[in-house]
């Protein structure tokens, strides 16, 4: 019979520490696999699992912690047949259930790591389908980073019906290793379908209190706590957990008294222990744990809840009007995107909306990537911007937290799209007022089709708490009578369904002049009607004028603070920056000398100055390339170091902007100098090396296409052939990787790629670089900067 | 043995030090870059969270293999290095992984700042390293022993191929959230894994092989142990 977890009357006791009983009965070496004793030594298991149960476990878990096919790799056996093996012992032992225990994988996800997250779905899911059909429980337990957990219950959740644990581990900073703090940990994971969320390992009861603590302020479901018995002390050359079972079972006794109704142990416990646990906690009818449900929203560092103020939705990681995104796009080099989105969360964004939609390019890979790269550098909570039901399951599936879909409409197809992967990734949704027939014209009729959505919604599991609707904003140039509907719907959103809301703004004021002023004040009349979620530019100064004040009326900025704390000593700052300002104009040096020197603000400045006057391309050439030379020159020569190259490229970044924008706005491209492909080589996730060659390469003029870290040789062939690179960057850092990088480049010459290929990195040598069959070996960036010059002009010349 | 060390927030280091390594040869240095390198060092000392595990324990040596705890340690060089240890440490060492991230960050908006930050954190790396060295040291010399320097996966000949054996070995997944990559590179990026020997006399430094030896102006350790 299978344990009813929902309503648990008692708690339910699993075992204690596995290897800490194994160490015991010697029965295992250090550095040892534990998984491959199911195999060798199965009597010795089982003997452990009989102890606990006499001491009171209900759940024994199986010893397939590190039964993975990573971990396994080098063992001689399957997964399959240790699992097997596995839930064997477990279920000829006494106890009462069994729970399929799964670690994590022992490599970090990408971006900070290189398992994709695929892979780590596929290894989970090879466990879970080798031991679910005789186990009553799956346990994820010990893991430190959200996105893996989430990939193990999917798989989870994916391949069996049992009730999942998703358990992770905390560090003394009171988050997980990669930064979770426990509340966004217990709200991701009951989100994404977990039937029973905490904490294990980490620390001893005591220290892990607090987290618990914060992890019941939240739960929607029970919660497991299993302790570590304190931390490792060395007493006489042997490892010792120093809390007796005594003192751990007083705080256990704490947790259940606060609403622990799972419990078990980990490192440094053993049987008396839960004996003492469960002594302790029998006596005790355990509370009923009751939070509120709120509407929240997680990135892998932070929880944001959506019905407590006003949320600002940052709007420009869209290439809709933006020329340099839609490049990017184009180029698949996305750092402008990720530059975007630190930029509008340092401007006060609370949600970033994240858009790639652009004929043309693969929606799906592209918004998998640019999301996957963006929360691995913001805190903020992303909204997944795109009608492509593809590229959104793609994007949902890689993203660590719980996002904003937008968006769901009222027709049926949309509906069943994206309503089953709302549920499925405990998403919320933005749902848009139209449907198969088109914006209604009137108010009865847009909140006819939220009805629509929300009961729809309802049939998935969906709570209308989640969804948030988009009472969608019309041009006042275009249709004038249609900008009071919306007002008028976001007010009846309000009082009819008490739902959240959300309106693109800027949307407003299309073609007409002064679009901010308009902006802030059509922003003002939609937060009075009712606007909880506003997507804007954060950068615009009237829109955060407005929403700074507007968080003081509705009580949100208590005692003012926020409001008081920026704008007192407002004109002051206004006119501290015009001397400035006014100071840096009135600099002496030219632009060379400003590259030269380094300094960026001051070049942006000289730069706007002469394009009054000077033409882009005499700029680049006269001014910015002259300044380049010299100071690379310079460099070569070592009369300056690399960051003060680097000063100067970072100088010139700004500058070139300008000259681009101007040149495309004069519908002229004089400036490419050439297609270069760069890439970081498989294995290998050193990148900034890459990344100072790409700076300075751009620099110069040339178009850079950038495919990151760890690429392999199809996809640098593929991507050469598809972007017309005549020139191929590779750079490697480690003895091993240089090895890819010669199987890329035979890779290439097999194919018939005549591009041409300059390398670098750390370990390489002219020797080696020509034995690789490279055609250029760069010992430093300016070294790449030569050859491209000396490639492309030949090019040319020819 | 094991020692878990959490208190290594004495970590110091110099902005003459990152230029160095970014191969500063005392040319002129403006006083932005000064202050960016000042800031940036206050930066690192605040993300980073320095942890380490150490695990001692007897080499086992036969003609033509050299092992602990069960883990062949292949590759001539570190046979050599070890050659008068009769025992080892076995160190492990992380700044965490936030500082992986403001890099990752700042390579985004501020490439120098990340170049620096890169520089700092490899150098502070290097200095926590040198601190539970130090810690073995003094302690062992309580005991009348003698420590070597240290020697990691990927120097030489000793294949990183070790560091998966050796993380599982030190549980430092648990212990300090460092992992590998596929392909054997330590995640955060600023970890190190290292032996340290450990002997019951000094050694005597043997540099008349230096002449003749593949790594000769590459060398780190200005002390040999490689076959020639």
């Amino acid at each position: 019979m299978k344990p009813d977890i929902n309503y648990l009357k008692k708690p339910l006791y699993f075992d204690g520490a596995f290897g800490t009983m194994l160490q015991k009965k010697n029965a295992i070496g250090l550095g040892e696999l534990p998984p491959v004793l199911n195999i060798t030594k199965p009597d010795i298991i089982r003997e452990i699992y009989n102890e606990y149960v006499s001491a009171g476990s209900d759940v024994v878990t199986t010893n397939t912690f590190e039964a993975n096919r990573l971990k396994l790799k080098d063992s001689g056996y399957s997964v399959d047949e240790i699992v097997k093996a596995a839930v064997a012992i477990a279920n000829s032992s006494k106890a009462e259930y069994s729970a399929l225990d799964i670690g994590p994988t022992g490599q970090l996800l990408e971006p900070m790591g290189n398992l994709s997250f695929e892979e780590a779905y596929d290894i989970f899911s090879e466990i879970v389908k080798a031991g679910e059909d005789q186990t009553d429980f799956i346990i994820l337990e010990t893991f430190s980073d959200l996105l893996e957990i989430k990939a193990a219950l999917l798989a989870a959740k994916d391949h069996s019906e049992l009730p999942v644990i998703a358990s992770m581990t905390f560090s003394d900073d009171g988050r997980t290793f990669t930064g979770t703090d426990p509340i966004t940990a217990a709200i991701t994971l009951q989100e994404l379908g977990a039937d029973i969320i905490g904490v294990n390992c980490s620390l001893g009861p005591g220290d892990l209190l607090p987290i618990v603590k914060k992890i019941l302020s939240v739960a929607q479901v029970p919660v497991i706590v299993q302790a570590n018995a304190g931390l490792p002390q060395i007493i006489d050359n042997k490892t010792v957990y120093t809390i007796t079972p005594e003192e751990y079972s007083d705080y256990v006794l704490e947790m259940a008294q606060n609403g622990v109704s799972v419990i078990g142990g980990c490192c440094g416990t053993d049987p008396d222990y839960i004996r003492a646990i469960k002594e302790k906690v029998d006596q005790i009818k355990i509370p009923e744990v009751k939070n509120k449900k709120r509407t929240a929203l997680t990135s892998s560092t932070k929880t944001t809840y959506l019905d407590d103020g006003i949320k600002i939705t940052g709007e420009r990681l869209n290439p809709t009007g933006r020329d340099n995104l839609k490049e990017a796009l184009r180029a698949q080099s996305y750092d402008i995107y990720i530059a975007e989105s630190l930029n509008q969360e340092r401007e006060g964004a609370d949600i970033l909306d994240v858009n790639v939609g652009l004929p043309g390019i693969d929606e799906a890979e592209t918004l998998k990537k640019v999301v996957k790269e963006i929360s691995s550098v913001t805190s903020l909570p992303l909204q997944i911007d795109t009608p492509k039901g593809k590229a959104l399951k793609e994007a949902l599936k890689i993203y660590p937290g719980i996002p904003i879909i937008n968006s769901v409409n009222g027709s049926k197809e949309s509906m069943d799209t994206v309503l089953p992967l709302a549920k499925k990734y405990g998403a919320c949704v933005i749902g848009l007022l139209l449907d198969e027939e088109g914006i209604p014209k009137t108010v009865e009729k847009r909140l006819e089709i939220a009805q629509k959505i929300i009961d729809e919604a309802a049939k998935y599991g969906i709570d209308k708490s989640k969804i948030i609707f988009d009472a969608l904003c019309v041009t006042a140039s275009a249709q004038q009578e249609g900008v009071m509907v919306t007002l008028e719907t976001l007010k009846r959103l309000k009082e009819d369904f008490g739902v959240l809301t959300t309106l693109g703004v800027s949307n407003v004021s299309f073609g007409l002049p002064e679009r901010d002023l308009f902006n802030s004040v059509y922003l003002t009349a939609a937060l009075n009607s009712g606007l909880n979620l506003p997507i804007v530019n954060p950068g615009s100064e009237p829109i955060k004028e407005v929403i700074d004040v507007y968080r003081v009326i509705n009580n949100e900025d208590r005692e003012s603070k926020n409001y008081i704390e920026n704008y007192s000593n407002r004109n002051r700052k206004i006119i501290t920056d015009k001397v400035q300002a006014e100071g840096r104009k009135s600099s002496s040096k030219d632009l060379k000398s400003l590259i030269i020197d380094g300094l960026k603000e001051e070049a942006i400045s000289e730069t706007i100055k002469l394009l009054e006057t000077v033409e882009p391309e005499v700029i680049l050439n006269d001014y910015i390339i002259s300044a380049l030379n010299e100071v690379g020159e310079r460099f070569e020569k070592g009369e300056i170091f690399l960051p003060q190259l680097m000063q100067s490229a970072g100088a010139v970044q700004g500058a070139f902007e300008l000259i681009k924008k101007k040149t495309a706005s004069q519908g002229l491209n004089k400036l490419d100098k050439g297609k270069i492909l760069l890439a970081t080589v498989k294995g290998d996730i050193h990148d900034i090396g890459k990344n100072i060659v790409k700076m300075m390469l751009e620099n110069y003029g040339y178009t850079v296409y950038d495919l990151g870290t760890d690429v392999d040789a199809e996809t640098i062939i593929t991507k050469a052939k598809e972007l017309d690179t005549p020139l191929i960057g590779l750079s490697a850092l480690m003895t091993t990787t240089v090895e890819s990088m010669k199987e890329i480049i035979e890779k290439l010459r097999e194919n018939g790629c005549d591009n041409k290929v300059m390398v670098g990195g750390a370990v390489l040598t002219e020797d080696y670089s020509k034995m690789i069959g490279a055609d250029c070996y760069c010992s430093d960036a300016q070294a790449s900067v030569r050859y491209a010059n000396e490639f492309f002009s030949e090019v040319t010349n020819e | 043995m094991y020692l878990i060390n959490t208190d290594y927030n004495t970590l110091e280091v110099r902005p003459e030090e990152i230029w160095k390594s970014l191969g500063w040869k005392n040319q002129k240095v403006s006083e932005e870059l000064k202050e960016k390198t000042e800031s940036i060092i206050d930066k690192a000392k605040h993300l980073i969270k320095p942890k380490s595990v150490l695990l001692t324990g007897d080499l086992v040596k036969t003609e033509d293999s050299l092992s602990f705890y069960g883990i062949e340690l292949g590759g001539k060089t570190i046979k050599n290095f070890l050659e008068t240890s009769g025992s080892a440490a076995l160190m492990a060492v992380t700044l965490g992984i936030e500082i992986d991230r403001e890099i990752k960050r700042l390579e985004r908006t501020d490439l120098t700042s990340a170049l620096l930050l890169d520089a700092c954190a490899s150098l502070l790396v290097e200095a926590l390293c040198d601190k539970v060295s130090d810690d073995l040291a003094l302690e062992m010399k309580e005991e009348n022993l003698y420590t070597t320097e240290r020697f990691s996966p990927g120097y030489s000949d000793l294949p990183l191929e070790l560091q998966p054996k050796l993380l599982n070995l030190l549980d430092t997944q648990r212990k300090l959230g460092l992992t590998t990559t596929s392909t054997n590179l330590l995640i955060p990026r600023k970890s190190v894994t290292a032996f340290i020997g450990i002997m019951d006399k000094p050694r005597e430094i043997r540099s008349s092989r230096c002449n003749n030896c593949i790594l000769k102006g590459k060398c780190k350790y200005g002390i040999c142990y490689h076959e020639t």
